[in-house]
């Protein structure tokens, strides 16, 4: 549960949302309280940087790796993904088998994501090509709004995808809805699951994902 | 060039929305509504930071877009939406068999053999490929043997496709062919060997040829054509490094960008010489490319009752040396009445 977006805010609450115990002893300064709001150590801070804080939400992602080929008119595109898919919906561009690929520990978090499932986050691109995407889509219930309270940033196997650098789409009137964010990655998409597909590691591998809204 | 004034709006065919970055910078998103080509479904999109500052304009009373910018990002993205709506509809995995020497294994193929194509130019119906294994397709190998015998293993591959021509008054053939006593028999899941690039004297410069080729078999003159379909790429597009094979080409719409999927063709002779006329051929919505024939003053090549069919390319015919396109093509495919698809 964030801090609130207005109005009182106690420095119990923030010490709550920061992980620690309800009444145990805590001071501004301590590293998990600066940490839900960005803050260095001896910074100064207003209250109001406290407002609609959330600590991070981690995941354990074992990576799962799976290609779909496609031909049209006789020529054939290979598409490789990476990471996680919970299924395969028909006719989308990140379609990959009906069983999806890989596996989360965790998929839903109230603070992130607008509670929302998370349905992909993988890698995706055309085998053998330059530049590749990472995408991430979740199953939404209507129109969401793409700020930092869904995520500023996100961590994946180190490295970090800020939230202003990927594109944002939604369809919140179709039957199937869903949100998506995607960036733009440089690299040529492998041609087997051992193949380096930053930033998730080898199919079958353990990679920490945190979705972060201080920074 | 014009420049139009965007408001904020995420409700907007077009408009801006405020957003801050990962250092707290703000910013300013463009952001699109548009409608699915094939769904209908409405979309909301932002683009990303750099991609935003790439298309906005900021000035001191507002944000600003060449409105041609944002055509050009919503029309992409239809084509795109297009294209994978053919991709995701009518594909398996193949069967022993199924694919060529040198064709990539995990290869996917069409889900049934029991359909043909039709093409359309100027909205007439100019000729139609059948799946090499339809009855339909018999009577045109026999025609093709009459004169030229068993010149091929026809059935080598189960999708080889065998079509022939109509002409009418205002959709005259496609030059170089000059009746419709010639036959097209395609070859596909296959690149054109040596020994077939060597029978008709075909140079190497270092064209990468696609998966299946055409031979033209003009049952009137008895003479044999091969239509070789080449990638676009580096050594086809660029012509400050690649002069000696570089394919000049004609404006086009904007087309679905997916990998591979923009090619040409070129019609060599017996002797090695090659027809003055190329095709290009893309991918793209109808909208799309109605838009374009009405800018070129061209006629869109389907007739209305067909534009919801299963449109799967387009072609234009052109002049190499001017550019000049002579033919818009406009491919449709069906099952059979025997087959199920789709």
């Amino acid at each position: 549960m964030a801090t609130p977006s207005s109005g009182a805010i106690s420095l119990n609450e923030m010490h709550v949302e920061a992980g620690g115990s309800s009444g145990s002893e805590c001071s501004i300064n301590d590293s998990d309280i600066r940490l839900i709001a960005n803050k260095s150590s001896g910074a100064s801070a207003s209250w109001n940087d406290y407002y609609d804080r959330a600590a991070d939400f981690g995941i354990t992602m074992t990576v799962g790796d799976g290609t779909h080929s496609t031909t049209v008119d006789y020529t054939t595109t290979t598409k490789r993904f990476r990471g996680f898919h919970k299924t395969s919906p028909a006719g989308t561009d990140h379609s990959t088998n009906p069983n999806g690929i890989g596996s989360i520990n965790d998929n839903q978090d109230a603070d992130y994501l607008g509670n929302y499932v998370i349905e992909f986050f993988a890698t995706i691109g055309t085998q053998g090509v330059s530049n590749y995407s990472l995408r991430l889509v979740i199953e939404s219930n209507g129109a969401i709004t793409n700020n930092d309270t869904q995520f500023k940033s996100v961590v994946v196997n180190g490295t970090t995808f800020n939230r202003s650098d990927a594109s944002f789409s939604q369809n919140p009137n179709a039957d199937d809805k869903s949100s998506m964010w995607t960036w733009t990655i440089s690299g040529t998409v492998p041609t087997s699951s051992s193949g380096s597909y930053p930033p998730f590691g080898v199919s079958g591998a353990s990679n920490a994902i945190t979705f972060r809204r201080s920074r | 060039m014009s420049e139009i004034k965007l408001k904020k709006s995420t409700s907007a065919n077009v408009g801006t929305s405020f957003d801050i970055d990962h250092k707290d910078v703000p910013f300013n998103k463009l952001t699109l509504n548009v409608v699915h080509p094939i769904t209908k479904e409405e979309w909301y999109m932002e683009y990303n930071k750099s991609d935003s500052k790439d298309v906005l304009i900021e000035k001191e009373d507002g944000v600003y877009a060449e409105e041609a910018d944002v055509n050009y990002l919503k029309e992409l993205w239809a084509a795109n939406e297009y294209h994978n709506f053919l991709e995701t509809s009518t594909l398996v995995a193949p069967l022993d068999g199924d694919l060529g020497v040198g064709v990539p294994s995990n290869t996917s193929v069409p889900k049934s053999t029991n359909t043909y194509d039709e093409v359309y130019v100027n909205k007439k119906l100019v000729r139609t490929d059948y799946n090499i294994g339809l009855h339909q397709a018999k009577p045109l190998i026999e025609e093709v043997e009459k004169v030229f015998g068993k010149d091929q293993d026809w059935k080598q591959n189960k999708f080889n496709i065998l079509g022939t021509y109509t002409a009418h008054d205002d959709a005259p053939l496609r030059p170089p062919y000059t009746n419709v006593k010639t036959y097209s028999w395609y070859n596909v899941y296959s690149k054109p060997t040596q020994k077939l690039l060597d029978e008709f004297k075909v140079k190497n410069v270092g064209y990468t040829y696609k998966i299946w080729h055409s031979i033209k078999y003009n049952t009137v003159s008895g003479k044999k054509q091969l239509k070789a379909v080449i990638s676009d790429d580096e050594y086809t597009s660029n012509y400050q490094k690649h002069p000696d094979t570089f394919i000049p080409r004609p404006e086009v719409p904007v087309y679905s960008v997916r990998h591979g999927t923009f090619f040409f063709a070129k019609i060599f002779n017996e002797d090695g010489t090659e027809a003055d006329e190329y095709d290009v051929f893309f991918t793209t919505t109808k909208d799309i490319m109605k838009e374009f024939c009405e800018k070129k003053e061209l006629t869109f090549p389907i007739p209305e009752s067909r534009e919801d069919d299963f449109i799967w390319i387009y072609g234009l015919v052109y002049d190499k040396n001017t550019l000049e396109i002579k033919q818009v093509k406009g491919y449709i495919r069906y099952p059979t009445e025997e087959g199920e698809w789709l």
